[in-house]
């Protein structure tokens, strides 16, 4: 017998026309209810009753006739099961299904007879009464929603590059709350809840793969949502944009040396934050008293295309050669050096993923790039 | 190749055109060029001029520009503009910038004054900060209709400069920038560069044809590698190689070819490699095992991405689209994914820990495979 909360409850008809006999009421208030409910995210519960209510309740017979499908086809042989109960009980057809990921899921459907027969003795001249009902309950495994693929940038985000993302789960119609949980290489990323519906993720640590390598499982009730595959990307190198080159600058010269930043699987990237960072410098050649250089950044939203350049530069300089003034070969008189240093994705002095020192080497009449040793995040 | 032969001849001229007074700096860092779409779709006018007075004092930095032709805005030719910018810091120096000629991004401010938005992203000189225009005669075929979309009128502009070598500065790089993709304009400039009998134009001609997807410049390219080695590419050209895209098969061949025609040229082996893997089409295949032999290991890193890209089609992260003849096309669902072929998609980092085993594991991989393919 249900004791559970009936959620539908509709009265079979208004109230029935009193045709009793003098001395005996046999007025009813005929009442189906029925549902198809998700108890909780294993279980389905499907309901269908028939009882009347009203002075003349005790004279009426009830019954209630059920043919549930999932999927379209009959659920567990519930083809037009009949149930009846006593005059003035509840007639009630009730069964509850598990849901697992592997069964349980889908289109349920159930369409009900309810009827309502009167004691014939008691109630000469009424009649029997039916009506008929039905529910649908779709049930679905619980999803998860959102980016899977961030960015490790050593702590922050750098326009498009996001090192969070928030993801969201779709229970499928279960009432608990969703639980997430990193069941694979769970160091690098972090969960900003566990038991939401909208966690946070946050990069930790890049991946060591060029796939989905973190596996976030999400489940409601119990119910596992499919893995959620994840991955971290970082931006790993500075290869050469090709040769560079020199010119001049007023009375003095520009040396333009060309980068592409790529990410862990050596794909390049486009409108990613370069900043740079100086050592001491130290002179080559005492005479030279040339102005150090300042690090500057360069915001990534700002340029466009994959190549980037590092601009050196000297002008109202003592002692340089701008290149048209140059024989061949020239300016290739040491002046200074110091040790330059890059990180890519912030425009932060030393943020972002530090992925090359090299030393910043000037001459009197152009500049380089020496012993650029990459750095194997 | 130098890149930027043409902006630093430029900046050259402005030191013989323009006074400069008693400065001494140290500039520069990282710069990058600007969207010019993004650009023009902030400014209220773009036009070429050349500066009728002006100077920089300090960072402040104000002309009279009279304007030439107007790309963008309403503002008509001959109008004298008032243009100011302010320099950054690293860049304070007094100059003259009378004569100063260019195409100008212009935005309106509050008080009616133009302000100068820089071609050029980073701490950069107001040299960098417009883009070279010519004044010479421009040919028929770089020349716009008024109606034509900025972008049209960007990349005629640049490219009259180029081919009147009046600042030819990062020209192709520009023109990249640009949404013209596969329009007839931008191509028409292309072949016209590629046939011209400079070598520097015709550098951009065929990097530009190669950006465009363009099949045959390809396979040309190929027989020259073949025939003449490294010097039958630059650094335009191998760049664009890089970034090239078209999956039709015929380009896939070429690539091919491209790849087993570069053994002794590193940079142009690993860029056809790179195509390649961004293709990662079945007819890849056949070169991408070729490759995972090559003498270079970031050649042979690209050879395993790219067989892996094909086999765990759909489950990568970051999987570039699949183009074919400038149409975008669905990858199809692919057979071949499995937990070893994910397990196989190395970082570079993690490649270079164990290459053998990867190596190892995609030759076998094809072995396997080949027989099935069709």
């Amino acid at each position: 017998m249900n004791t559970g909360v009936v959620r539908f409850v509709i009265p079979l008809f208004a109230m029935f026309a009193c045709q009793a006999l003098p001395g005996q009421d046999c007025s009813i208030t005929p009442v189906k209810a029925h549902n198809i409910v998700r108890s909780s995210a294993t279980d389905v519960w499907t309901y269908a009753q028939t009882y009347a209510t009203g002075v003349g309740s005790g004279y009426w017979t009830p019954a209630v006739t059920t043919w549930e499908t999932l999927n379209g086809g009959t659920l567990n042989g519930r083809s037009n099961i009949y149930t009846t109960a006593g005059a003035g009980q509840i007639a009630t057809n009730q069964w509850n299904d598990a849901v697992t990921t592997a069964s349980g899921l889908g289109s349920y459907h159930t369409d009900n007879t309810h009827t309502l027969t009167p004691d014939g003795v008691s109630c000469p001249g009424w009649q029997q009464t039916s009506s008929s009902s039905s529910d649908d309950l779709s049930v679905s495994k619980p999803t998860v929603s959102g980016l899977n693929a961030i960015w490790y940038l050593g702590g922050s985000p750098d326009g498009n590059y996001t090192n969070t993302t928030t993801l969201a789960a779709a229970s499928g119609g279960a009432p608990e709350t969703p639980y997430w949980n990193v069941t694979a290489n769970s160091n690098k990323i972090s969960l900003s809840c566990n038991s939401c519906t909208f966690p946070l993720v946050t990069s930790l640590v890049p991946s060591a793969n060029c796939m989905y390598d973190i596996t976030i499982q999400m489940s409601v009730g119990g119910l596992n949502a499919d893995p959620f595959q994840f991955n971290v990307n970082e931006p790993w190198y500075l290869e050469s944009g090709g040769l560079s080159s020199t010119g001049d600058y007023f009375d003095g010269w520009l040396t333009v040396v060309p980068y592409i930043t790529r990410d862990r699987c050596y794909y390049p990237l486009e409108h990613i934050s370069i900043n740079e960072h100086f050592g001491p410098f130290a002179k080559d050649d005492p005479a030279y008293t040339w102005a150090v250089p300042t690090a500057m950044p360069l915001p990534g939203y700002a340029y466009g295309g994959y190549t980037w350049y590092d601009e050196m530069s000297i002008r109202g300089c003592t002692g340089c050669n701008p290149p048209s003034q140059q024989g061949n070969p020239a300016g290739q008189v040491g002046v200074d050096q110091g040790q330059q240093s890059w990180g890519v994705g912030s425009t932060i002095e030393q943020g972002g993923i530090y992925v090359q020192q090299n030393t910043f080497r000037r001459f009197s009449g152009h500049g380089e790039h020496q012993n650029v040793v990459r750095i194997q995040n | 190749m130098k890149f930027f032969s043409g902006i630093l001849a430029f900046a050259g001229r402005i030191t013989l055109a323009f006074g400069i007074t008693g400065v001494h700096a140290a500039t520069g860092g990282p710069i990058g060029l600007a969207d010019l779409h993004a650009l023009a779709g902030q400014s209220d006018a773009v036009v070429v001029g050349i500066v009728l007075q002006g100077l920089q004092t300090g960072r402040d930095v104000s002309f009279l520009l009279s304007v030439d032709r107007v790309l963008k805005g309403n503002v008509n030719p001959s109008e004298t503009l008032t243009v100011q910018w302010m320099a950054p810091t690293a860049f304070n120096g007094s100059y003259d910038l009378k004569g100063r000629k260019g195409l100008f991004f212009l935005q309106k401010s509050a008080t009616g004054a133009w302000q100068l938005l820089p071609a050029m992203a980073g701490t950069t000189a107001l040299e960098l900060a417009m883009l070279p225009a010519t004044r010479a005669h421009v040919a028929p075929d770089l020349q716009y209709a008024a109606a034509a979309p900025i972008d049209e009128k960007l990349m005629l502009e640049l490219a009259a400069a180029i081919e009147n070598k009046d600042g030819s500065a990062f020209g192709v790089d520009y023109l990249a920038g640009l949404h013209t993709q596969g329009t007839a304009a931008v191509l028409k400039v292309y072949q016209r560069f590629s046939q011209s009998s400079s070598t520097g134009l015709r550098a951009y001609g065929i990097a530009g044809l190669i950006r465009e997807g363009d099949i045959q410049v390809l396979s040309t390219l190929a027989a020259d590698v073949t025939a003449k080695g490294a010097s039958a590419s630059g650094d335009l050209i191998v760049n664009e190689v890089c970034q090239y895209s078209n999956a039709n098969p015929t380009a896939v061949a070429a690539l091919g070819a491209l790849s087993g025609a570069t053994t002794t040229v590193p940079r142009l082996q690993f860029c056809a490699a790179a195509a390649l893997r961004r293709i990662h089409t079945k007819e890849t295949l056949v070169y991408l095992q070729e490759l995972l032999d090559s003498r270079y290991p970031d050649v042979r890193y690209e050879a395993v991405a790219g067989l892996a890209s094909f086999a765990n089609s759909g489950s990568i992260p970051w999987e570039p689209p699949l183009v074919v003849d400038g149409a975008a096309v669905a990858r199809q669902p692919n057979i071949y994914k499995s937990s070893q072929t994910l397990e196989n998609f190395p970082t570079v980092a993690t490649f270079q820990q164990n290459e053998a085993k990867y190596i190892a594991f995609w030759k076998g991989w094809w072995t396997s495979v080949q027989p099935g393919l069709h």
